[in-house]
């Protein structure tokens, strides 16, 4: 599988190229912003670009898809709860979609939105602004905070630990790292604490 | 770019990605030596690396040849006395190793991942190091001046006698970092997330 990776400082948004192979069919993951840069990453390696892939309705996620869509025939999945004003095939949590010859499980994981949607496919994790490199998306609220760290811990945190992370911002990781170093997943403030009590000529 | 061929060791209960073209991981293949050996070929070679996986072996005095190395997993090795400074890395994951005296001067680095890392004595700086992952890693005289750390994270990590002088630290993240001894002299440190 290849796994181009993008980013726009129009929103600072990761965008994700992703295909079976050189040449062949092809989606993105959040088209943020499009630019002369990520066409020419799917012109020079020759790939039909025929669907995309969008984690939530926030507009560093999808501002480039007008653009996207003038340029390409492409098919458009989102969550059943978002609301576009262009036609799109809404997905639900735990459906299995076939597309350009890959496999992507749709896991639903709300709390930084009520329609963030993380995608699967085989050994690498879109998760969009639910789980980031060390730390958790953005919530307006406690119960948002609350209901985002469930989702990830019982729908994400279950699966094998190698599995790669490619986030909607910021760096890459694997899920052993953010079980390992997510400060927002393990709830460390005591800790915090504690640390500035220790010598300083530690 | 980025590559991946996610295929896991057919040992059983064990998830780790294969070494090479074979069917199992370093750990379980029977010719460890060869594979070492390809290895060690592979990183002081001109050619460039692309999706390789080799994790927990060790590696010490080499200079690695100016390559890109993408796509590439090399999570829980040990590199003593290693130069990586001719090397560009893409999507590459070094997650959970020890770095010990090891120089990565004028590396370029993008996407790639040195979490749960230690380093000792470990030589950055004049780097373009963007997008990548230092999140819980432990360092100890270690240099990073002179380095564009742009997107880069280093939250959860345990940092001793580090330098970060006249470095760009643009949206630079040190959360949660317990820090010890360390200089951001010259460096845009307000632009950081502390």
């Amino acid at each position: 599988m290849n796994i181009y990776q993008h980013f726009s400082v129009v929103g600072f948004c990761n965008t994700y190229l992703v295909a079976r192979k050189e040449g062949s069919d092809a989606l993105l993951i959040d088209p943020g912003h499009v630019d002369a840069e990520l066409i020419n990453l799917i012109e020079a390696n020759r790939y039909r670009l025929k669907h995309v892939l969008l984690t939530h309705r926030h507009p560093s996620h999808t501002e480039g898809l007008g653009t996207l869509k003038k340029i390409y025939d492409v098919e458009v999945h989102a969550s059943a709860f978002s609301s576009y004003e262009f036609l799109y095939h809404p997905i639900e949590d735990a459906e299995i979609l076939q597309l350009c010859g890959l496999e992507i499980e749709v896991i639903h994981v709300p709390g930084h939105s009520l329609d963030s949607m993380v995608y699967r496919i085989d050994h690498a994790l879109f998760t969009g602004d639910t789980l980031l490199c060390g730390r958790i998306g953005s919530t307006p609220g406690y119960r948002e905070q609350a209901l985002l760290i469930s989702s990830i811990n019982q729908k994400l945190m279950s699966l094998d630990e190698n599995i790669l992370l490619f986030p909607g911002h910021g760096t890459a990781s694997k899920l052993r790292i953010e079980r390992m170093f997510n400060h927002d997943l393990l709830q460390l403030g005591k800790i915090e604490t504690e640390r500035q009590n220790w010598r300083e000529d530690e | 770019m980025a590559m991946f061929s996610f295929k896991t060791c057919s040992h059983p209960h064990c998830h780790t990605y294969v070494c090479g073209q074979g069917d199992y991981c370093f750990r379980h293949s029977v010719n460890q030596e060869q594979l070492y050996q390809d290895c060690v070929d592979r990183l002081t070679g001109s050619d460039d690396i692309i999706d390789y996986s080799l994790t927990g072996s060790e590696f010490e005095d080499l200079t690695l040849g100016k390559k890109t190395i993408s796509a590439s997993n090399m999570a829980w090795c040990t590199f003593r006395n290693v130069d990586f400074s001719q090397v560009t890395l893409l999507n590459s994951f070094f997650d959970f190793c020890l770095f010990e005296k090891c120089k990565f001067n004028r590396i370029i680095s993008r996407y790639s991942v040195f979490s749960g890392s230690k380093m000792i004595d470990c030589d950055f700086s004049g780097s373009m190091i963007m997008h990548t992952n230092f999140s819980g890693i432990d360092t100890l005289r270690c240099s990073f001046s002179d380095c564009d750390l742009y997107f880069s994270t280093f939250n959860s990590s345990y940092l001793r006698d580090t330098d970060f002088e006249d470095c760009n630290l643009k949206k630079t993240d040190f959360v949660y970092t317990d820090r010890r001894r360390i200089s951001y002299r010259y460096s845009n440190w307000e632009e950081a997330r502390f």
